[in-house]
């Protein structure tokens, strides 16, 4: 049994193309980027960039990080094989959190909390290739590459813009709980889940028509929101409560609460749907959640204010 | 389309963010304090919502419209109104947030504060910790509303809180 166990483990590894990951964070307070080795879970760069960090986003093909810096009004650009800068792109306004098209197009999506819009991005140009207006204090924003479709929750409207990822057209704006912040689709498309910091949930919306399908009842002042990459559980970050709340997605019914650091704000899971990492900005760490046993396994420590709004574990 | 799109922009930049009751830029503070009285005896002053005015010296008087809301009048400045967000007695932990804003008052936009108690030793440990934003969300906030101000705001509040409350719980045994 121990030998036939030893066999499998191994035929596994070699059947599995080892594709190293690594989650950013950004330190808002440290202005600095934290890379850590998924594999080994630990740090193992950190890269000093522009005043006040925050949101994040990968371009797994072309080994790119962006980062928002809504204090200076400009994305950093680090390459990911070398963690060095590659430059800055000035956008104007407060960039806050940007998603790259995941279809290898060439165009970065950035929230503008203070132009209320969302700005579009030619990270080969290093230009603003288009302005697109939203609602107000657009904070949160996830794009659906197969559908074409960008979601941003727009803070101060309660509501959630549903945008064309090539096309300057808005389908919807859908009413959300209050003072939404994050938001994301399901890895099948199907499904768009927001919080609402005020209110203390999450709304549950189509991906097909654009309507509620559920309303969530949340901690605390939820922020982060998440899917797993086999799309089982819905993980929300309560900053109010300190905890993960773990919801599996087919019933919609909450399964576990899970105690992390103080006020977490940020979740991303590793790409086997083993781990979750959630940023906790007020104790400066990182929590690793193992998936399976819905325990926190490992806190590390992090450079001051851990935020990391959007997608921040990749290649 | 698109030219109505970007002259709403033009517009829209020179648009003040004063009224925005939020931004993108949180700070922190995180406070503690050792007080020589009982636990129990430090939470019955802090867990009494409305009775902040019997123990904090920059907060004159406290009326409460509705329960769970408090408006605190601060001594020789306006008032600001905050919302209860938890209690728990077992835990010893309260958590509020501040529901309206008065910047002239207290120069921050939005706050949220955990105030905890734990035992130490024959006295207690109370942890002030608060989350919050400048007065002026904006890139260019003038010195008053700035991020310096609000953490010197807020320090000075959760300092003077825990001071007075000390003091007046120890100068009792």
């Amino acid at each position: 049994m121990k030998l036939r166990l030893g066999l499998s483990l191994s035929l596994l590894l070699v059947a599995m193309p080892l594709a190293a990951q690594h989650a950013y964070i950004s330190s808002q307070a440290a202005s600095k980027i934290t890379v850590v080795d998924i594999d080994k879970q630990d740090i193992m760069a950190a890269v000093d960039v522009a005043t006040g960090p925050v949101g994040i986003s990968l371009d797994n093909q072309r080994n790119q990080l962006f980062v928002t810096h809504p204090e200076m009004g400009v994305v950093t650009m680090i390459d990911t094989k070398t963690n060095k800068k590659l430059g800055e792109i000035r956008t104007g306004g407060q960039p806050f959190a940007i998603a790259v098209d995941p279809s290898g197009k060439h165009q970065v999506f950035v929230s503008d909390w203070e132009r209320n819009a969302v700005v579009v991005i030619n990270p080969e140009t290093k230009l603003v290739v288009d302005i697109l207006s939203v609602g107000k204090n657009p904070a949160g924003l996830a794009i659906d590459s197969k559908s074409r479709r960008i979601y941003v929750a727009n803070r101060n409207s309660d509501t959630l813009t549903v945008l064309d990822a090539d096309t300057p057209r808005q389908y919807a704006e859908v009413k959300t709980g209050k003072a939404p912040y994050a938001v994301t689709v399901s890895p099948d498309g199907k499904r768009i889940y927001v919080t609402a910091i005020q209110d203390n949930t999450v709304t549950v919306i189509s991906g097909d028509d654009y309507k509620v399908i559920k309303t969530l009842e949340a901690g605390i002042a939820p922020y982060g929101v998440a899917v797993t990459p086999d799309n089982q559980w819905l993980y929300v970050a309560n900053q109010g409560t300190n905890d993960v709340w773990v919801f599996d997605t087919q019933h919609l019914q909450r399964v576990a609460k899970i105690d992390v650091g103080e006020m977490p704000e940020s979740i991303s899971f590793t790409d086997d749907s083993q781990y979750a990492y959630v940023t906790n900005w007020f104790s400066n760490t990182l929590s690793v959640i193992d998936i399976k046993s819905q325990k926190v396994i490992k806190q590390i420590a992090m450079p001051d204010g851990p935020r990391s709004l959007g997608r921040f574990i990749g290649d | 389309m698109k030219l109505w799109a970007t002259a709403l922009m033009a517009s829209q930049l020179f648009v003040t963010s004063l009224a925005f009751a939020h931004g993108p830029t949180p700070q922190k503070i995180d406070e503690t304090i050792v007080i020589d009285a009982p636990v129990e005896t430090v939470w019955k002053k802090v867990s009494d919502f409305n009775g902040i005015a019997d123990w904090h010296p920059m907060v004159e008087s406290v009326t409460s419209p509705e329960e769970g809301t408090r408006v605190l009048k601060l001594k020789g400045k306006g008032e600001i109104t905050d919302s209860l967000d938890e209690k728990d007695d077992a835990k010893h932990y309260l958590s509020y947030r501040l529901l309206e804003e008065n910047i002239e008052a207290f120069p921050v936009s939005f706050y949220t504060v955990s105030i905890e108690l734990s035992k130490a030793n024959e006295g207690t440990e109370m942890s002030w910790k608060g989350r919050f934003y400048r007065a002026d969300t904006g890139n260019f906030p003038p010195e008053q509303y700035n991020d310096e101000s609000a953490v010197k705001a807020m320090e000075a509040f959760a300092k003077t809180g825990m001071a007075s409350l000390k003091e007046s719980l120890e100068g009792k045994k």
